[in-house]
């Protein structure tokens, strides 16, 4: 008899919210896609299948018009049907294809009369036994020995074929309760079985799965092993029911996946897919033992009546999904794979659908060859971004795609085209002017031949001040837990999406392994020997365990049924777990590694083990204490010396956010600073946003936050023992943010220092950011003191003229830029006016040349950004114009010359150039303001020429020299030419004759060499 | 140059009325100058001409026993220069004298050989011809300028008047053309100074038309 209920539960909101995303997705690109498989109406529904390759065809179990309808393998048609009793409910093929066995689950209620029972159909000789039961069939299943079992609601029997004759292996009693028909319209054939069973590979195991106690959420998972004979039963309670009610067994039997979850024989619940649907009749799956691939219609609890059915392509040790591609129609009931394992049969909305699974390769597809695109961008930058992307069809044929942006600011060149695809992604930065840390979006891949759902691809577009620090790696995925390895320079970053640890090299950051995790990897913890990585995952009922000195799996840690460790801890006498529970508590367990299990701890000290679901726990450096922090406000610590818990309180509603315990007497939740009674002692400002992680460096703590996730990082040093402030300081990115994980509200470990202590790591945006240990090491802040014009270094400045600051730490380097338009950023230095960017001509620690904005006039405020910060607002005002003359080097001449130039010999007038009645002179000078056709930081045109709107008026000596042309040189940012004709008569004469610039209010005057011939 | 030759026309012309009375002739040589110091801040340099060939013409009238009057045209190819320190900058140049002196004869009217000396004043017209450039080495001290510039210039001297026929004779002699520095056409290029009067001694022979 069965006594133990055990229990499973899929996954909760986070997976749901995720899948909700992917389903929007999908159903955008649905209406167009193409589909994968062909499908065989059989003008009934099926309830089940057997594959016959020795004849070329598929049994399919025609529940509803009761008979079987032999489907050719070749060629997709019905080759044949037979009447069989009514409600043929499932099939098995006898191991030498003698024989198949076909159970009649028809269970009508009086007054109709039911006529359950099973049929053995000799294929060989073409003749049929009916054999009367007991009770009603729930199933059957050849054995390597040509017997079959047979599930009934009363027993399990063991058939002989040839015979007929039945030997009861165990019974059952009042347990299973076939549905009554009949049903109410229009229930499917799989929601009135409710059972199934299915043979390994080697056929020496057979597992079954069959509603029990007449409750959806209970099943009876049975495996019997045919060469011991013997049964393991168990019944498990599951939310949501355990569907798609089909049983798939892999190879030899140790495995078995059943409706949404993986099991080993050993009765642990390996993995589950994410937020599973769990109807009875949507769905279906078979296992690739020899490929470690599993083939699954797994529908989501987001799933709606016009959501695509979709088979994904996973891992079958931990249902890490590879790939997804669409179907023609929903998958109802068993699959099987050919011997060759190249072609599916699968129950179907139809009857049969047909998978060529392995000729994925010749069907269309498209994807691209990145995850992630990231654009290194600086704010002071915003020049349009381009980066390549390749868009492939990983078979070689040429598919056709399209790929659409989810955020403005992104342009996709060409949008559209035919596998293989090179297209240049672009980026206005403009747009994201506001995002000063890392924004994200997505391109999205559609395509009307392809039968895949591609990966979108993650855009990061990193939008940086100077003064922001630290430097980003990018990491694909969903990063959520961050260990230091001091003893091997490494630390290990969990990738929840794919179920993988990344081992990075601390030194260089480089990766250098990945190891596999359960489903959904929550949390890390390095046992206290130093030995060995254990990971919790909350798709799996075991933990993971490495041995870190060869970078294997070290076995696994088996935990109670329906456990599901999310955070784990090392204390020095014993490793905690958190863990959800799939059942109405959720509690603390503890881990025997040596035996390989965890057990719950029947109490928490003098508390119940009762905790919420979102519980962190964190262990202190030495190991002296673990705590654990509840979303519901509740802290607790286990004390490792007493071996109990000693504390737990609750002083706030809530929790979530960074957690760490960072020494014996010093923990902290989100902002709440604790003592080692975990009594709050402090609270941290909150002006930096949600807290992200924390670490000690220097004998000082460390913040690492962020007010929103395409914000800057904040990190901060935190003197926990007394009250000194330290400096905020930006980070080039937003730390892992506990809102970008859960809605739920949840916790973050995302700040580790690197054993060398040069670095601090933490997770990020777009993977984990490096910053230097010393990162807010003293450094002067800029400072501007002065502006001039940079003609003459005196003069006022105007719109669009170059200028020149003065000031100190205005850049660390000396850069120039001879680009056009101007750039502004250079040498990691920018500045604004009135928050406009400023073109850059040149910087140096205590002087920098830029092109004031046209656009700006008036009183105006100047702020330079470097990597040591930003500077003061400086103030001053812009005149609408402010004409200078340039001085300028010129070769062979010492000092700084007038850029007045004679166009006799087109040299610059000097005392051995001087000007000569009727010369024409152009005077080259800066700060004339706005002209047409002006663009900021750009060279001015030369067709047509860009005149200036305030003509000037220029006189030599007190005499009028009239001006043909003023307005920007031609190709050149921020100077202007005058062009003028000196006239023949009355010139004056001199050495120093006064050239005068006059233009509105203000004007100009230079002293100019003038001689008669 | 034009109305100069018409001038000494009309002299010739007007010379015919009297006998022994007019020498009319022209005249070469070469100029040596002696130039002026100019003086800044990074030292100091040698600005004015460079040596040059002089050629010109001249009427000599005998106005009494022992003193002649002559009037006389020259030309100079003076190349504007400053020089310092082994580096020199030349600007191509000219000057133009126009001036009358007194001659003392020592010998009478029909000696043969009549030492004279000589001195008298008028002007010079120094210009620059060269081409203009920004760079000009030197210019630290002196613009070498494209421009031109009047001097009063003085000058004095001694040499023979020989009797080579009855109506000829030869001129040997040599000058001092003494000028205020053109300070336009070698201009000091401030802080540069100069100072002084520029010195152009000048050997000539010359060749006359006697009347």
């Amino acid at each position: 008899m069965l006594s133990r209920l055990q229990t499973l539960r899929a996954f909760g909101p986070l997976s749901r919210r995720v899948s909700t995303i992917a389903v929007c997705a999908l159903a955008a690109a649905a209406a167009f896609a193409g589909t994968f498989g062909t499908v065989t109406p059989i003008g009934g529904m099926a309830s089940d299948l057997a594959l016959d390759e020795a004849r070329g065809v598929v049994y399919v179990a025609n529940y509803t018009a009761n008979r079987i309808d032999a489907i050719s393998t070749a060629t997709g048609q019905i080759k044949t049907s037979f009447s069989v009793p009514v409600q043929p409910s499932s099939l098995s093929l006898s191991p030498d294809g003698r024989f198949l066995a076909i159970t009649h689950l028809s269970n009508f209620k009086e007054p109709q009369t039911a006529s359950n029972g099973l049929t053995v159909m000799d294929l060989s000789r073409n003749t049929k036994r009916s054999v009367t039961l007991a009770s009603p069939p729930m199933g059957v299943s050849f054995l390597y020995n040509g017997k079959a079992l047979v599930a009934t609601a009363t027993q399990f029997l063991l058939l002989d074929p040839t015979t007929g004759a039945a030997v009861t292996i165990t019974t059952v009693e009042d347990l299973i309760k076939p549905k009554d028909l009949p049903v109410p319209t229009p229930t499917p054939p799989r929601e009135i079985i409710r059972a199934s069973m299915g043979a390994s590979g080697d056929m020496r195991t057979v597992w079954g799965a069959i509603e029990a106690l007449d409750a959806e959420d209970k099943i009876l998972l049975f495996r019997y092993d045919a060469v011991e004979a013997k049964m393991y039963p168990s019944v498990w309670t599951s939310e949501p029911p355990d569907g798609p009610r089909v049983v798939s067994v892999n190879q030899d039997g140790s495995n078995v996946l059943t409706g949404w979850g993986l099991f080993h024989k050993q009765g642990y619940l390996i993995a589950q897919f994410p937020d599973a649907l769990g109807k009875f009749a949507i769905g279906g799956h078979a296992i690739d033992s020899g490929r470690n691939t599993i083939y699954a219609q797994m529908p989501t609890s987001a799933w709606t009546r016009e959501t695509e059915p979709v088979l994904q392509i996973v891992d079958a040790d931990n249902l890490t999904v590879r790939e997804k591609i669409r179907l023609k129609e929903n998958l109802t009931g068993r699959a099987v794979l050919n011997a060759a394992k190249d072609v599916m049969y699968a129950v179907s909305d139809s009857g049969l659908m047909t998978l060529p699974v392995g000729s994925l390769n010749k069907t269309p597809r498209v994807a691209a060859n990145l995850e992630d695109l990231v654009f290194r961008g600086q704010w002071c930058d915003r020049r349009t971004m381009v980066a390549p992307l390749e868009i492939v069809d990983p078979g070689g044929n040429a598919t056709d795609f399209t790929i659409t942006p989810t955020i403005p600011g992104v342009t996709v060149s060409p949008a559209s085209g035919v596998t293989p695809a090179r297209v240049n992604v672009s980026i206005d930065m403009n747009v994201f002017l506001a995002n000063k840390g890392t924004a994200s979006g997505l391109l999205e891949i559609g395509s009307a031949a392809a039968v895949n759902i591609p990966n979108p691809v993650r855009l990061l577009i990193n939008n940086r001040e100077p003064d922001q620090r630290g430097t980003f790696f990018n990491v694909p995925g969903r990063l959520v837990d961050l260990v230091m390895d001091p003893a091997r320079n490494r630390f290990y970053v969990l990738r929840q999406d794919q179920n993988q640890v990344l081992v990075f090299n601390a030194s260089n950051f480089t990766r250098t392994a990945i190891l596999r995790t359960g489903n959904t990897p929550w949390s890390m913890a390095i046992t206290k020997d130093g030995k060995y990585l254990v990971t919790g995952a909350d798709n799996s009922q075991i933990a993971h365990v490495f041995d870190l000195d060869t970078l294997q799996p070290h076995g696994i840690i088996v935990f109670p049924f329906g456990h599901y460790p999310r955070w784990l801890a090392t204390s020095s006498n014993a490793m905690l777990a958190s863990v959800r529970v799939a059942g109405p508590i959720h509690t603390i367990d503890r881990i025997d590694f040596a035996g390989g299990v965890a057990t719950e701890l029947p109490s928490l000290g003098v508390w119940k083990n009762d905790i919420d679901v979102n519980t962190a726990l964190v262990a202190t450096p030495s190991g002296s204490s673990i705590m654990a922090a509840s979303a519901n406000g509740t802290v607790l610590l286990y004390e490792a010396a007493s071996d109990t818990f000693v504390v737990a309180r609750q002083d706030v509603d809530k929790l979530s956010g960074a957690i760490a315990a960072l020494s014996d007497t010093v923990f902290v939740v989100d902002n709440i600073v604790m003592n080692r009674s975990l009594t709050p002692v402090r609270k941290l400002d909150t002006a930096n946003g949600q807290s992200s992680g924390y670490a000690m460096s220097g004998g000082l703590g460390l913040r690492m936050s962020a007010p929103g996730i395409s914000s800057p990082g904040i990190v901060q040093r935190i003197d926990f023992s007394g009250s000194a402030s330290h400096p905020a300081v930006r980070m080039t990115e937003a730390p892992l943010l506990a809102a970008s994980l859960s809605q739920d509200g949840t916790f973050t470990r995302s700040l580790a220092p690197a054993p060398d202590g040069k670095a601090l790591v933490s997770l990020s945006t777009s993977g984990f950011t490096v910053l230097p240990s010393d990162y807010d090491a003293a450094a002067a802040l800029p400072h501007i003191g002065s502006i001039a014009s940079a003609a003459d270094l005196s003069s006022p400045v105007a719109p669009g003229g170059l200028f020149s600051i003065g000031g100190t730490n205005l850049s660390a380097v000396n850069a120039a830029s001879s680009e056009i338009p101007l750039p502004t950023l250079l040498g990691d230095s920018c500045m604004t006016v009135n928050d406009k960017l400023v073109p850059l001509v040149f910087v140096s620690p205590t002087q920098i040349n830029g092109q004031i904005p046209f656009e700006v006039a008036g009183g105006a405020s100047m702020i330079l950004r470097t990597p040591t910060g930003v500077s003061n607002t400086f103030q001053f005002t812009i005149q609408p114009q402010a004409p200078s003359v340039f001085r300028a080097e010129y070769p062979g001449l010492k000092g700084m010359i007038l850029t007045v130039v004679r166009a006799a010999n087109n040299e610059p007038v000097t005392v051995a150039n001087p000007i000569h009645p009727d010369d024409w002179i152009t005077i080259f000078a800066t700060g004339l303001g706005a002209a047409s056709g002006a663009v900021t930081g750009a060279a001015g045109p030369s067709e047509p020429l860009s005149q200036v709107l305030a003509k000037p008026v220029v006189t030599l000596g007190g005499l009028n020299v009239p001006v043909s042309f003023a307005g920007l040189a031609p190709g050149q940012v921020g100077v202007y030419q005058i062009n003028a004709k000196v006239p023949w008569k009355s010139v004056p004469e001199g050495m120093s004759v006064p050239l005068k610039i006059a233009q509105g209010s203000y004007s100009t005057t230079v002293n100019v060499r003038v001689v008669k011939p | 140059m034009k109305s100069l030759t018409l001038f000494s026309l009309a002299l010739a012309l007007a010379g015919t009325g009297f006998a022994q009375q007019w020498d009319v002739g022209g005249i070469g040589g070469f100029g040596f100058y002696k130039n002026v110091t100019v003086s800044g801040p990074d030292g100091s340099a040698d600005a004015g001409f460079k040596n040059g060939a002089a050629a010109g013409a001249f009427a000599t009238q005998h106005l009494y026993e022992h003193l002649s009057g002559q009037f006389r045209y020259l030309y100079q190819f003076d190349k504007l220069k400053v020089s310092s320190g082994g580096a020199e900058a030349t600007f191509g140049g000219e000057s133009h004298a126009v001036h009358y002196d007194l001659m003392y004869m020592v010998t009478g009217r029909d000696a043969a050989v009549r030492p004279y000396l000589v001195g008298g004043g008028g002007v010079k017209l120094y210009r620059g011809t060269g081409e203009q450039h920004a760079v000009q080495e030197l210019i630290e001290f002196a613009a070498l300028t494209h421009t031109s510039q009047v001097k009063p210039l003085v000058t004095f001297g001694g040499g023979v008047r020989a009797k080579l026929g009855a109506h000829a004779a030869l001129y040997i002699e040599g000058r001092d053309y003494l000028t205020p520095f053109p300070e336009k056409v070698v201009a000091p290029v401030p802080p540069s100074k100069l100072s002084g009067w520029l010195h152009d001694f000048v050997p000539l022979v010359g060749l006359s038309f006697s009347f």
